[in-house]
C-alpha cells in the first residue's frame, strides 16, 4: 500500500505543476489587470506602475511564474549569473524586495486586494471554517442519506420509496440559494430558534481545524449545515438506493439468505459494504469540493470561509488568490482521491493496489 | 471478517465532529460573537458589508476602508452635513497671495493614543504633530507604499514626480525631499502647490492626508493596522479584527471631546449578503441597514413602504453621487449632438425612479450632484428638457431633434447600449431601452453587458472605436466634494476616465480657470457655464439620477448625523439603551 500512495504522490506533482501554470496563463489571458480600477475609477498610470511593480507583474510573465513557483531569490539568482536572458533586466531590479519564497517553500504570496495580507493567512483562516461546516455537512449527508436510500432499496416501490426518492429529487433540485434565506426565514425570523447568521467558532482551533463545541457553536452551525448537507443527503441516498437495488439481486446475496442469515445482517455486512463503492466514489471529489467552501452557502450565512475567494478573486483578477485557493483546492482533491482508493481495496477485497 | 462494520466507521466519524474535540476545550480567546447585553457598554450593531482592504489611511480608496479611518483618524480639515470644509485638526489655514502656499494652524491637544491588546488600557503617546501630517503626505506619495488615491495629492510641488519616480533612480531621495509639504513648527503645516487649487482645504480633508504616527508604521510595516499595533487619533480605535469575520471598534476615552461620546463600541460580523443583513435587522440582531453595512435590499422595499414599523424607520438623505448614461461621442452616429440630445431627452427618469430604484432618487440633468461645491443641480436653466413635468413633451421634443439629425423615427439607427454584469443595473438598461424603442420605433436598440474589468477596459479612452458600444452606464462618486472632482477628474479632455470621449476646448479653458483661482463665487459660475456646455449644450452625457442614501435605522437610534461624504460620524450619534434591550428580550 504504501508504495501505492507513494506513487500516487509523485504522480501528482506534474498534475499540480501544470495546473497553477494553467491558472497562472488562464488569469492573465483574461482583459484587465488587478490594478487596472479602483472601484469605478481608473487609476492614474504612475499609480497603476507602482502597484505592479510591488507584486512583480512588471516582469515578463515566465519569470513571474519562476518567482511564483520557486521564489524571487531563485530568478534573481539565475539572472545574476546569465543575465541575457530576456526579461531578466526587470528581475534584477525587483528581485531584493523579496515579494515571493515561492509556493515550493510554501509561501502563497501576497494577496492583490487587501493591503499587507499574505493568502498564507488569508486561506488559514478561512479554511478551518469551511473545513468545519463541510466535515459537519458531509457527516449530515451520509448520516441522512445512507438510511434513507437503503430504506428506499429495501421497500422498493412501496409509498415509503416513493417520498423518500421525492425528497432526494427535492433535496437536489432546490438550490441552496433558495434553500438558506427559507431556512432563515423559518427557523430564525419566525421561529426564533437559531440565529439569522454568523459562525459561532474563532480560531484558535485544536489541530487547528476542531472548534469549541459550545452551544453558541453548534446553534449557529444547525442551519448552514442542513442548507449545504440537505443537497449531499439527496445525491447519497439516490446513489445508495440504486446501488443497493443492484446488489440484492446478486447471486451471492441469494446464498446467504439461503442460509439462514438474519435480515439485518444480510444487508449491512453483505449487501450495503458493496453497495457503497459508488457512494465512496463520488465522495472523495464532494469532500475535496465541499470543504474548500460552497459560495453560496458562506455567502447566505454570512460565514467566512474560503468559498467567496473562488468567485471574488476571478473578478478581482487577485492573481495570487485564485492560484491559492485553487491548489488547495487540488492538493485536497488529489488526497481525496487517493483515500478512496484505498477504501476501494478494504470494501471490496478483490480490487488490489497493483 | 476482519474489517469493521461500516456503519460504525461513519458513526465514529460524525462522533468524533461532535464530541471527540470536547476534551480539547480549551478558554476560547475572543467569546465575543455573541452580542453584548444591555449591561455592557452603549454599544453599536452593524454589520459590515466586506472586509475593508486596508485600515491604513494612505492606502484605503473604498467605502469600507474609508469609513474606518475616519471614525479613527482626524485629519486637518473635516466635513460637515452639507459638505462644507471644516476645522478638525486644524483650527485655521489660509493661502498666500498667489494661492500656491498654504499655511494650516493646527490645535496640541490632540493626542496619539495605543490599546493594549492584552490588557485593554490606553496609552497617551503625546500630541499630534505637524511633522505627523508631513509624514502621511509623504507616505501616500511614496511609490514604495503604492497608494491607489497618490494622484489625487499631484497638485502639491514634487508631488507627481517623486510618486511616478523609478525607486530605483539614484536621485529618488531628493525627490522625496523636494515635496512641497513642511512642518514649520509642531502645530503648522506648508503646502506648496504646483499650481493655485482653491479647493485645497477639501483635500486635506481627504484620508490620504490623515496624520500618520511614524513609530507605529515603522515599527510594524504593513501590519501597523492590526489591532494592539495601530496607534489612531480619532473618537474610535479598533479593538478586534478577526479577518474575513468580524470587527470591534471601541471608544478612544483620550479623544479631545471623549465626554460628548455616547456610542462605546461599534461591533458586528462581516456580512457580504444584504438579504441576511436585512434578516438580522429584522430579527432585532443589528440597529440600521446603513454604512459601513447594507442599505435595505431593493427587493424588500414595496414591503419596508408598506409595512407601518418599517416604513418609519426608513430614512433618506441625498448622497454626492451621479447614475448616468455617457455616449461616446466619436462614434457615428452619436458624433452628431442632436442624436445625443434625442437620446439624452427620451428617458423618463421619474418613472424610472418610481417603478424600479423606489429610493427616492432625484432625476438629473447635470453632471455634478447636490452636495457638491459648484453643483448645478438646482439651476433649471441647464437642460431642463432630460426633467420635464411632462414627459410627453420631452418625447416630443427627443422625436423633433431625431428628426432634424436626419434619422425620423428612428430610421437607420443601430444602437448598442452597454452596461457591466448587474441585475440593477439589467433592469435600469431594459428600462431605458423600451424607453428608446418607444421614442424612435424604427431605430434597433441592442443591450450587452460585460464584466466589470472587461467593461471598463473596452470603455477606456484609447481602446479601438470598433469595440465600443454607443451608450455605455457609469456612476461617479465625490471623492471630495467640489466639482473639480467631477469636471475635470472625469470630463477634462485629457481625464484617463474620459469614456465620452468628450472633448470641447472651451470646457477645458472654464474648469482649468476655476481650478486656478479661490474666490468661490467665480468658480460657481464658470462650473456652472461649464456643466452647461457638458450636458445641455454638446450633451455628452446623460445623467439620469442623483443618488440617495436609503437606510434602515432602528427607532432606539435617537440621535443621527450623516455625511454626505463616507464615514458618517458615530462619535455624534446616540442610542436609547433602555429601549434597544427591551426589544431583544
Amino acid at each position: 500500500m504504501w508504495r501505492f500512495i507513494i506513487r500516487r504522490i509523485i504522480w501528482s506533482i506534474p498534475v499540480i505543476l501544470l495546473l497553477m501554470l494553467t491558472v497562472f496563463s488562464m488569469m492573465r489571458a483574461l482583459p484587465g489587470g488587478p490594478f487596472d480600477f479602483e472601484g469605478d475609477k481608473s487609476l492614474a498610470k504612475a499609480v497603476t506602475d507602482n502597484l505592479e511593480r510591488r507584486h512583480h507583474l512588471d516582469w515578463s510573465e515566465p519569470w513571474q511564474f519562476v518567482s511564483y513557483v520557486l521564489g524571487d531569490d531563485v530568478a534573481g539568482a539565475v539572472c545574476e549569473s546569465v543575465s541575457s536572458i530576456p526579461g531578466c533586466d526587470k528581475v534584477l531590479d525587483g528581485y531584493k524586495a523579496g515579494v515571493s519564497k515561492g509556493v515550493i517553500r510554501g509561501d502563497l504570496g501576497m494577496a492583490m486586494r487587501q493591503r499587507g495580507r499574505t493568502i498564507n493567512d488569508i486561506i488559514g483562516e478561512s479554511f478551518p471554517v469551511s473545513l468545519q461546516l463541510g466535515l459537519m455537512a458531509i457527516a449530515f449527508g451520509l448520516l441522512t442519506g445512507v438510511p434513507l436510500g437503503t430504506i428506499a432499496a429495501l421497500k422498493q416501490n412501496t409509498a415509503i420509496d416513493y417520498a423518500a426518492s421525492f425528497f432526494a429529487v427535492l433535496g437536489l433540485s432546490v438550490p441552496s440559494l433558495v434553500l438558506g434565506p427559507v431556512l432563515i426565514w423559518i427557523f430564525a425570523l419566525k421561529l426564533g430558534w437559531f440565529p439569522v447568521s454568523t459562525w459561532g467558532a474563532q480560531p484558535p482551533f485544536f489541530l487547528g481545524f476542531i472548534p469549541t463545541p459550545t452551544k453558541a457553536f453548534f446553534m449557529h452551525a444547525a442551519l448552514p449545515v442542513t442548507a449545504l448537507g440537505l443537497a449531499l443527503t439527496a445525491s447519497i441516498a439516490r446513489l445508495t438506493r440504486a446501488s443497493l437495488l443492484q446488489v440484492i439481486g446478486e447471486d451471492y446475496i441469494r446464498t446467504a439468505r439461503a442460509k439462514g442469515l438474519p435480515q439485518a445482517t444480510l444487508i449491512v455486512r453483505h449487501a450495503l459494504r458493496n453497495s457503497l463503492i459508488p457512494v465512496v466514489t463520488i465522495l472523495g471529489p464532494l469532500t475535496a469540493a465541499v470543504v474548500t467552501g460552497s459560495f453560496v452557502t458562506e455567502f447566505v450565512f454570512g460565514i467566512p470561509g474560503m468559498g467567496k475567494h473562488f468567485i471574488t478573486s476571478i473578478n478581482n483578477r487577485d492573481y495570487s488568490m485564485i492560484s491559492g485557493v485553487t491548489l488547495v483546492y487540488a492538493l485536497l482533491l488529489v488526497i481525496a482521491n487517493m483515500i478512496v482508493d484505498i477504501v476501494y481495496a478494504w470494501l471490496d477485497p478483490r480490487i488490489k493496489f497493483d | 471478517m476482519k474489517s469493521k462494520w461500516i456503519l460504525i466507521a461513519l458513526v465514529a466519524m460524525a462522533a468524533m465532529l461532535f464530541s471527540a474535540c470536547a476534551p480539547a476545550a480549551q478558554p476560547a480567546p475572543g467569546e465575543a460573537a455573541a452580542p453584548a447585553e444591555a449591561a455592557g457598554p452603549v454599544t453599536l450593531d452593524t454589520v459590515f458589508s466586506t472586509e475593508p482592504p486596508s485600515l491604513d489611511p494612505s492606502l484605503g480608496s473604498d467605502t469600507q476602508s474609508v469609513w474606518a479611518v475616519r471614525q479613527m483618524f482626524m485629519g486637518l480639515t473635516g466635513f460637515n452635513e452639507d459638505a462644507e470644509v471644516v476645522p478638525a485638526l486644524a483650527t485655521e489655514w489660509s493661502a498666500s497671495e498667489d494661492g500656491l502656499t498654504w499655511t494650516y494652524t493646527m490645535r496640541n491637544d490632540v493626542h496619539w493614543v495605543k490599546r493594549d491588546a492584552a490588557t485593554g488600557e490606553f496609552e497617551d503617546l503625546g500630541p499630534v504633530t505637524a511633522g505627523d501630517v508631513v509624514f502621511a503626505v509623504g507616505r501616500t506619495l511614496d511609490p514604495l507604499e503604492a497608494s491607489p488615491y497618490a494622484s489625487m495629492l499631484y497638485m502639491i510641488e514634487g508631488a507627481e514626480e517623486f510618486n511616478a519616480a523609478d525607486p530605483a533612480a539614484e536621485n529618488f531621495e531628493e525627490l522625496r525631499a523636494a515635496l512641497g509639504v513642511t512642518a514649520l513648527d509642531d502645530t503648522t503645516v506648508e503646502f506648496k502647490l504646483k499650481k493655485p487649487t482653491g479647493y485645497f482645504p477639501a483635500i486635506t480633508g481627504l484620508w490620504i492626508t490623515f496624520p500618520q504616527y511614524a513609530p507605529a508604521v515603522e515599527e510594524h510595516a504593513e501590519r501597523w493596522t492590526e489591532p494592539g499595533n495601530i496607534v489612531t487619533n480619532g473618537p474610535y480605535t479598533l479593538e478586534t479584527w478577526q479577518h474575513g469575520a468580524y470587527m470591534r471598534y471601541v471608544k478612544n476615552p483620550l479623544w479631545i471631546d471623549a465626554d460628548n461620546v455616547q456610542i462605546e463600541v461599534i461591533q458586528g460580523p462581516i456580512i457580504e449578503s444584504e438579504s441576511t443583513a436585512m434578516s438580522m435587522y429584522e430579527a432585532n440582531e443589528i440597529d440600521m441597514m446603513a454604512d459601513p453595512g447594507w442599505g435595505p435590499p431593493l427587493p424588500d422595499m414595496d414591503r419596508i413602504k408598506a409595512d407601518a414599523a418599517l416604513s418609519e424607520e426608513l430614512f433618506i438623505a441625498p448622497r454626492t453621487c451621479t447614475y448616468y448614461y455617457g455616449f461616446v461621442n466619436a462614434k457615428p452616429p452619436f458624433d452628431n449632438p442632436l442624436v445625443r440630445k434625442a437620446f439624452a431627452a427620451a428617458i423618463d427618469r421619474q418613472s424610472l425612479i418610481d417603478n424600479l430604484l423606489k429610493g427616492e432618487q432625484v432625476p438629473a440633468h447635470s453632471f455634478v450632484s447636490p452636495g457638491n461645491f459648484g453643483n448645478a443641480a438646482g439651476d433649471m436653466d441647464i437642460a431642463p428638457w432630460m426633467v420635464m413635468e411632462n414627459y410627453a413633451d420631452q418625447l416630443a421634443q427627443a422625436r423633433e431633434w431625431i428628426a432634424e439629425a436626419g434619422y425620423p423615427d428612428g430610421e437607420g439607427l443601430n444602437i448598442l447600449l452597454m452596461y457591466n454584469t448587474s441585475e440593477a443595473h439589467a433592469q435600469v438598461a431594459q428600462a431605458v431601452q423600451a424607453m428608446w424603442s418607444e421614442a424612435f420605433p424604427r431605430a434597433t436598440v441592442s443591450v450587452e453587458n460585460q464584466e466589470w474589468q472587461v467593461y471598463l477596459n473596452t470603455l477606456l479612452p484609447d481602446a479601438p472605436l470598433e469595440e465600443k458600444p454607443h451608450v455605455y452606464r457609469l456612476g461617479w462618486c465625490a471623492d471630495f466634494p467640489d466639482a473639480a472632482n467631477w469636471l475635470i477628474g472625469v470630463y477634462r479632455s485629457n481625464s484617463d476616465q474620459n469614456y465620452a470621449m468628450f472633448n470641447s476646448p472651451e470646457f477645458d479653458a472654464l474648469v482649468d480657470e476655476a481650478d486656478s483661482i479661490s474666490d468661490p463665487d467665480r468658480r460657481e459660475e464658470l462650473y456652472k457655464q461649464a456643466e452647461q456646455i457638458l450636458v445641455d449644450e454638446v450633451t455628452a452625457i446623460a445623467p439620469i439620477y442623483y443618488y440617495t442614501y436609503v437606510r434602515l435605522y432602528k427607532p432606539w437610534m435617537t440621535n443621527i448625523v450623516i455625511s454626505p461624504v463616507t464615514g458618517d460620524p458615530i462619535h455624534e450619534w446616540t442610542i436609547d439603551v433602555a429601549a434597544k434591550a427591551a426589544a431583544r428580550q
